[in-house]
């Protein structure tokens, strides 16, 4: 019988082998610290499908005593396989060398070794120790090059001695890994063990098909989100027509707060949905998400510019009017279309940044109301969709192992404009400017119909970015 | 996809939905999966219904299909009953015959059987109407709301979500308009069935006599006209079976009010009900079946075409194998226990002055070559007093500065005091072996042990100053080494 593939995380203190399981099981929970020595026993933690598990990652803690124990075991004069269980009862009882024992042990039991190792810095005498100790457990053994400052002065030596010692030698960086890298390193570490393999390819498929379903969610939660703020409004009795603008402005605020709820709502979600803790997960200090939805600079740097906003309009507006000229079986010559989009054009040209229009109800006899809402402007679609769409990118690059500092996702520059929707195809714009505008006139039949429509146009850019 | 989900269902897929909304994606996930492992005997067409009916089993409270199925008992009820009752009353009001006036067929045609068929026709009309016209007829669901549930405040839970979601979304008002007509027109099969089981009762049970009257000069011929055209239906039946009444009936049954009705035949006089009970079979009741049968047809497709867009979410949950990672916490750390065990090795020496020594560098053996002696000279200088007297390479593990106590054990120290400036790589974290030798090499009374951290070689450099976080780092460890006494100094470039 084929036995469970577990893979021992080794290295020296403070390379980031914790960081590297933290990101290859997706666990938030362990525990990662800038300090060394941290990790003092070995931690194992499994990947389980439906409850099965199917494979294992042991996180050790690091070498103490690495050129004591490689001359511990040059002395050694017993059969050599036996080298490493001689070793575990020798020290089994010593505090100075628990955690030699530690990292060891699950080597002996079978387990194949990832060597992490920070290739910006220099290679010591103390590596080499290391090395040729990993190189007598004749264990299945990859390295892995963390590169944690970016240095990559001494990449070119590091592999040179990698090699010497070990089956295989990748470059991973547990902070910054997509999840593209994670499955190619996943899969190399298929051909690391034979018997393994199996194992390992249902991992790969299974986290495949995950991420898939993720991002399917995705989709699915921001739509919903999308079908529930366009709808919105606030309408309150007007028992003094002179007090309407005081009366408007209470209602913006209160339909403003409604829309940030749902909004952080949908982030929450999408955190979860990859396994991160919503505590843990922090927006950088930089990020313009960071700015209020309803800010100056949210309208500046998210939507479409001018000209690409209009388009989008105009197509959505040829899509009703067409819709009308399907009605009258082609008679009008196309010339509803033609002035729908015309219209739509002409208004989201002219519309600006407003938010919502109001609206007095009633006829003027006995009681009166105000309503504020729906969404007013066709560029608020594609400023909450760009919205979404950084977050999820910091999401999916938030790495699990990731404990505090910034980092800056490529953003895509275009006319000021650095939201994901300003490089869409002319047709996805004008799909979501039809969402939009159905979505706010209640069309709901419609309305259902373009949301399959988006929802599968997003989980299609979901994907893209995730391979970016 | 043919999933057989109805109206309630769907109202329950929204109700577990929207509690889904409170619950976290790993909770659901895990959830769904366990029903997607449980329901692998099931095709996949029906895995939708599946999933429901295993949430319904696990849910304690009560559900908006049972709302929505109790109102439509009652409703169907109500319509049903009423429309019998109506009927029968209808019929009876008009079958009124105490032995002087026949019952004009005329009248009764014209207000049990015209106006059911009229009204059928109508709604058939309406219907092809929106068939042409490809638009939804809209009910107005939130007047009727509001005339049955003024505080929607008061409504269950269930109740109120039910009221929500028709008034917010398109698709669940379509089946309800669809729902609605079904039970109009039940209402008015029930109409028709009760007008003609009516008739047939009270022919039945009584004495009824039916004749017909004009004032117009059509005679005769002419209602036999009219008969024909409206029994062309079952004309095909045989003539014996009397459901049409012959030119001589007809003729025997007109009823001239001054003439009276005594010399008018008895059999002509009742020839009448089988056609009438034809009428309203043919013209009410039969009508009214078919729309009740087309609009439980279109409810049932509506459903049947309807694809709810979260179903999909659902069997990717199901279907999707559910990937899990222990979340097993760590131990707190805990200060690196220190112990020297006694091992022999040896280093080279780099310099070896002759005279007194001021102090002895220990390098390590990697930045040998790496930093000018000038540079460690000032940096000896700079942090003891006293120039390198020796360099000595070794790395900061106990065989080494064994080694290096051993080459120094002879020095002549300048006062006597011996002193040791180490040049450590700060951005490698102290471990036990440094921290050992370390303890080695101050350990002994009367040597002074001074540590200069350095950080990452960049640009060449490698005599770089070292970040606070390693200059802490090694400070903390340092400090766990009393009482051993320590001078720390970072390398400034």
């Amino acid at each position: 019988m084929k036995s469970m593939p577990i893979f021992a995380v080794i290295g020296h203190p403070n390379e980031g082998k914790s960081s590297v399981v933290a990101t290859l099981v997706e666990n938030d929970q362990i525990r990662i610290s800038p300090r060394p020595g941290e990790t003092v026993e070995s931690m194992t933690y499994p990947v389980s499908i439906d409850g099965q598990d199917v494979i294992a990652f042991v996180d050790t803690p690091g070498f103490q005593n690495p050129v004591q124990t490689l001359g511990w075991m040059r002395k050694f004069r017993g059969p050599e396989n036996e080298v490493f269980a001689a070793f575990l009862e020798e020290f089994r009882d010593d505090p100075g060398m628990a955690h030699e024992c530690e990292l060891l042990t699950p080597v002996r039991d079978g387990a194949g070794i990832i060597y992490v190792l920070d290739a910006s810095r220099p290679l010591r005498q103390v590596d080499k120790a290391e090395m040729e100790i990993l190189r007598l457990t004749g264990r299945p053994r990859m390295a892995i090059l963390n590169c944690k400052t970016g240095e990559e002065q001494f990449l070119e030596e590091w592999k040179i001695e990698l090699r010497k010692h070990f089956n295989m030698v990748r470059t991973f960086n547990a902070l910054r890994a997509t999840f593209a890298e994670r499955m190619r390193l996943l899969e190399s570490l298929r051909a690391l063990e034979q018997d393994w393999e199996d194992a390992l390819g249902l991992v790969v498929d299974a986290f495949v098909r995950d991420w898939q379903r993720r991002n399917a969610e995705c989709a699915a939660l921001v739509c919903d989100f999308l079908r529930r703020v366009l709808g919105m409004v606030e309408t309150a009795q007007l028992a003094d027509p002179e007090r309407r603008a005081e009366v408007e402005a209470r209602l913006v605020t209160r339909l403003e707060e409604r829309i940030r709820r749902e909004e952080e709502l949908l982030h929450e979600r999408v955190c979860l949905q990859f396994r991160h803790d919503s505590r843990s997960f922090v927006l950088p200090q930089q990020s313009v998400l960071r700015q209020d939805l309803f800010s100056r600079t949210t309208w500046t740097v998210f939507g479409l510019s001018k000209g690409k906003l209009v388009a989008a309009a105009v197509a959505a507006g040829g899509a009703a009017g067409a819709a009308l000229d399907l009605a009258t079986l082609g008679s009008s010559l196309g010339l509803f279309a033609a002035v729908g989009g015309a219209t739509a054009g002409l208004a989201a040209l002219l519309q600006g940044e407003r938010l919502v229009r109001g609206t007095v109800l009633g006829l003027g006899i006995g009681r009166r109301s105000v309503q504020v809402g729906p969404l007013d402007t066709v560029q608020w679609i594609f400023v909450l969709l760009d919205r979404f769409l950084l977050h999820y990118w910091y999401v999916i690059h938030w790495s699990h192992a990731w404990r505090g500092e910034d980092f800056v996702p490529a953003t895509i520059d275009e006319g000021g404009k650095q939201g994901f929707s300003s490089t869409w195809s002319r047709e996805a714009r004008g799909l979501c400017a039809e969402f939009f505008k159905v979505g706010a006139a209640g069309d709901d039949s419609r309305a259902m119909t373009l949301e399959m429509d988006l929802r599968r146009f997003l989980e299609e850019e979901l994907e893209r970015m995730s391979r970016l | 996809m043919k999933h057989g989900m109805r109206l309630g269902d769907y109202l329950d897929l929204e109700w577990f939905l929207e509690k889904d909304r409170i619950l976290a994606p790993g909770e659901i996930l895990d959830r769904d999966r366990k029903i997607g492992l449980a329901a692998k005997a099931v095709p996949l067409k029906l895995y939708a219904a599946y999933w429901l009916e295993h949430r319904r089993r696990a849910d304690a409270g009560g559900l908006p299909s049972r709302s929505l199925r109790s109102v439509l008992v009652v409703l169907r009820l109500v319509f049903g009953v009423g429309g019998l009752l109506a009927g029968i009353s209808l019929v009876r009001a008009l079958l009124l015959y105490s032995g002087v006036q026949p019952v004009n067929v005329s009248v009764f045609l014209l207000l049990a059987v015209f106006p059911q068929a009229g009204l059928s026709l109508l709604a058939a009309g309406l219907l092809a109407l929106r068939k042409l016209r490809r638009n939804e007829s809209r009910i107005p669901l939130r007047f009727m709301f509001d005339l049955f549930w003024r505080r929607p405040a008061r409504l269950s839970p269930q109740a109120g979500f039910v009221r929500a979601l028709f008034l917010q979304r398109g698709w669940p008002a379509r089946m309800l308009g669809w729902e609605s007509l079904r039970l109009m027109h039940l209402g008015g099969v029930c109409v028709a069935f009760g007008s003609a089981s009516g008739l047939a009762l009270s022919v039945a049970v009584t004495d009824l006599a039916f004749g017909w009257q004009s004032t117009l000069q059509v005679g005769a011929q002419g209602m036999h006209s009219l008969v024909s055209t409206l029994s062309a239906p079952w004309s095909w039946l045989p003539a014996a079976w009397g459901l049409t009444p012959t030119l001589v009936q007809i003729e025997g049954s007109r009823i001239i009010l001054k003439d009276g009705i005594e010399a008018l035949a008895s059999a002509d006089l009742v020839a009448w009900w089988p056609f009438l009970c034809m009428c309203l079979l043919v013209y009410a009741l039969l009508p009214r079946f078919l729309l009740l049968v087309s609009a439980h047809w279109m409810l049932r497709r509506v459903e049947q075409r309807f694809v709810h867009p979260d179903l999909g979410r659902i069997l990717d949950r199901m279907q999707a194998p559910l990937l899990g990672s222990a979340r097993a916490g760590e131990t707190p750390s805990a200060p690196l226990p220190l112990g020297v065990k006694p091992v022999a090795g040896a280093e080279q020496s780099v310099l070896q002055p002759q005279g007194n020594v001021g102090c002895v560098l220990v390098l390590p053996p990697e930045l040998v070559g790496r930093i000018g002696d000038d540079l460690l000279f000032d940096l000896t200088q700079r942090v003891c007093g006293y120039p390198a007297g020796r360099i000595i390479s070794a790395t900061l593990d106990p065989d080494d500065i064994r080694q290096v106590l051993d080459d120094c054990a002879g020095l002549d120290w300048v006062g006597g005091f011996e002193r040791f400036v180490v040049l450590v790589e700060a951005w490698q974290p102290p471990i036990r072996e440094n921290l050992q030798a370390l303890t080695l090499l101050g350990q002994a009374d009367g040597r002074r042990l001074i540590l200069v951290f350095c950080g990452r070689p960049f640009g060449g450099n490698w005599l770089t100053a070292p970040d606070d976080a390693e200059r802490e780092v090694w400070t903390d460890a340092v400090a766990r080494l009393a009482p051993l006494r320590v001078d720390i100094f970072g390398a400034s470039t």
